[in-house]
């Protein structure tokens, strides 16, 4: 491992020639003659600007290399697992928008889809593609959020300030249809609160070639830049069967080969009748999850146009009985959200909420894997492997 | 693999270690003896035919007086099927013990973790279940069990028209309650009349359970009103001891005085604020 290290330390650390030269970071175990080193305890976080909220790693230091790492979560625990239990189907939908942040509809959908399952309700065909419709706009709002961060915690100032313009405008688009710009809402067990304002088909076709040019630019920004690739090309690699094994999923799972995406191999809504494409990476590398992550983007704008050419007319929700009871049973619907495999366990008894609902959320696995990732990397390309492995603090503890 | 297929190789493999199996909404439950449950993890990931590579997750159940279930999810990429392994811990409510799946998937690790956390379950073979990995250190109880309940409503009404889960039962009927739902769960499909009955059964406590929450908490905020009226008296005391002692100069003596009186106007137009509301 170190071999493929130093000429990276080489290359991004030290200045050749003159004064510098014996400042060059080196890595050296003590077998190759390096220093004798006594273990450091270091605690990253829980306020950290690395973490996207309150995540907190403990590190035990060799040196500036990472022999130990346990993320410490709990931090943003507020029990909605406990809460749903004591809020009926409608409700949920509201609850379940809270814990991922960034992909409440996409959260949303998932609740629907249990109790759709489990009730054996037909939803009309125009709330289907409105759903796959307003799920692809929240993954590139979510993505957009990730590809300014990223940037941000490497040291890149620009990226952010235009990934929040694109972000806003979608999220323009967003609140004129939900009157939301954070928590949606607006799926309802049946289908859809109401139907799309007058004007937004034609908003959403408008900006769709917009975001696909700046997409690019950000390619050209980060991709090609020097620095960015140094900082992050061979870095915490994540073989495949690893990523399995810890339930990894999402863009992570994807920069390893694993193409394992819910909308293709089990499509909910009306993802079986579009075209998905799933970028894949091959190293598994930082480097690797932020490209996938940008080339998602541009297989969503694909889905959002195959959307708009497709959007039938009708109704956009059925009438409900009174009082929605799923009836006895256990369900397990799973969806691609933006972040990785969403999931929610529905056990019912019966009545009108439910005996049991488990959140199966992409991060509290994704972040699981940390310890893995992170020993026998070097300090410094933590930040790199925290931004690359795209979770939210929320999404993790629930 | 179809859901069917796959009951059919469980039930070959495990023959009576397999208590039941579900195939319901083309998933598959397959509910088995808890010692055989690392042995067919193990046969889900490593069998190519199977190849349930993904670990998906892993979550607790409460099933009343029965105790708790964990279930575990596995997925397989290359195959595109599910298997939702099932497995009722043995030691009812008090010690619920399960095998921990960690040697085989290390996802697992959380995940029990996790599971032992919310439910209490016991994970044998786990490296470390402790600290607890979602509530604070020194958390007592288990959240997700039943019978711990949502301290929120135990103490505020729900603030809608009306409430979405029956009425908290009182404290001696606590134990009870899982086991009952349980029960009612169980019979549901009996007809809708019983079950009418039982929902209106369940109103009826919800007035009285929240006139006595509300008299409950007024009698501690009385209590809490002359707790502190009784300290501000002994900090007056203790203030004029001291001004007596160090200086005789009047003024801090009036002040402290002062401060008696209005502390105790404060606290009792409180606690009148507080007899007032129900």
């Amino acid at each position: 491992m170190s071999e493929t290290r130093a000429p990276q330390g080489d290359g991004g650390g030290g200045m050749p020639g003159g004064p510098g030269e014996s400042m060059r970071l080196e890595v050296r175990d003590e077998e190759q003659g390096g220093l004798q080193t006594q273990e450091m305890n270091l605690n990253i976080g829980p306020q950290h600007p690395a973490t996207h909220g309150v995540l907190r790693v403990v590190l035990d230091l060799d040196g500036e290399r990472i022999a130990r790492a346990e993320p410490v979560i709990g931090y943003m625990h507020r029990g909605f697992e406990k809460l749903a239990e004591h809020r009926d189907y409608r409700q949920i939908i509201a609850l379940v928008n809270r814990h991922d942040w960034l992909s409440a509809f996409c959260n949303e959908i998932g609740v629907a889809l249990a109790v759709e399952t489990m009730m054996e309700l037909e939803v009309p065909e125009r709330a289907q593609w409105i759903r796959t419709l307003l799920c692809e706009w929240n993954r590139i709002m979510n993505h957009l959020m990730f590809v300014g961060s990223f940037g941000l915690e490497l040291g890149a100032l620009t990226p952010v300030f235009y990934a929040f313009r694109e972000r806003e405008e979608i999220q323009h688009l967003m609140e004129s249809a939900t009157g939301g710009r954070l928590h949606f809402t607006f799926c309802r067990v049946g289908g859809l609160k109401d139907d799309l304002p007058l004007g937004f088909l034609k908003a959403s076709e408008q900006l769709v070639p917009v975001i696909r040019q700046r997409v690019q630019d950000y390619r050209d920004l980060l991709l090609g830049n020097e620095i960015f690739q140094a900082r992050t090309s061979g870095v915490g690699k994540l073989p495949a069967e690893v990523a399995l094994d810890y339930g990894v999923s999402g863009p992570a799972l994807h920069a390893t080969g694993v193409a394992e995406d819910a909308r293709v191999t089990e499509p909910y809504a009306k993802y079986a009748d579009v075209d998905v494409r799933v970028p894949t990476g091959e190293t598994g590398d930082s480097y690797d999850r932020f490209r996938v992550l940008l080339d998602r983007i541009d297989a969503s704008l694909d889905i959002v146009a195959q959307c708009l050419d497709n959007m039938p007319s009708g109704p956009v929700n059925v009438k409900l009985p009174k009082q929605v009871k799923a009836p006895e049973g256990a369900v397990y619907v799973r969806t691609e959200n933006p972040l990785g495999q969403g999931g929610y366990y529905l056990v019912s008894d019966g009545k009108k909420y439910p005996w049991r609902l488990k959140m199966r959320t992409p991060s509290f696995s994704n972040i699981s894997m940390l310890p893995y990732l992170l020993e026998g990397e070097l300090l410094p390309n933590m930040i790199a492997i925290l931004g690359s492995v795209y979770f939210v603090v929320g999404d993790i503890d629930r | 693999m179809t859901p069917e297929e796959l009951e059919d190789r469980f039930t070959d493999a495990f023959g009576d270690q397999v208590v039941d199996t579900v195939i319901a909404y083309g998933q598959l439950t397959v509910t088995l003896e808890p010692h055989v449950l690392v042995e067919a993890a193990r046969m889900c990931k490593q069998d190519p035919e199977l190849a349930c590579t993904f670990f998906d997750f892993m979550s607790g159940v409460d099933l009343g007086e029965e105790g708790f279930a964990v279930v575990t999810h596995l997925y397989s990429p290359t195959h595109g099927h599910h298997v939702m392994l099932r497995a009722v811990a043995p030691g009812g409510r008090d010690d619920p013990r399960l095998p921990s799946l960690t040697p085989v998937y290390r996802g697992a690790n959380w995940h029990e973790r996790e599971a032992w956390d919310m439910f209490g379950v016991v994970f044998e073979g786990h490296p470390g279940l402790a600290p607890r990995l979602l509530t604070v250190e020194n958390f007592e109880g288990w959240p997700l069990r039943k019978d711990f309940k949502l301290m929120t409503r135990l103490a505020k009404p729900w603030p809608g028209e009306k409430e979405p889960t029956p009425a908290q039962p009182a404290g001696e009927q606590q134990p009870g309650q899982a086991g009952d739902q349980g029960q009612e769960g169980a019979s549901g499909g009996a007809g809708p009349s019983e079950k009418g009955a039982g929902a209106d059964a369940g109103e009826q406590p919800t007035g009285e359970d929240r006139s006595r929450a509300a008299s409950e908490r007024a009698a501690r905020a009385k209590a809490k009103a002359a707790e502190m009226r009784q300290r501000r008296a002994e900090q007056a005391a203790a203030a004029q001891r001291d001004a007596a002692g160090f200086a005789t100069d009047p003024a801090p003596e009036s002040h402290g005085d002062e401060r008696d009186d209005g502390a105790t106007g404060a606290a009792t137009s409180d606690s009148d604020d507080e007899r007032g509301r129900p």
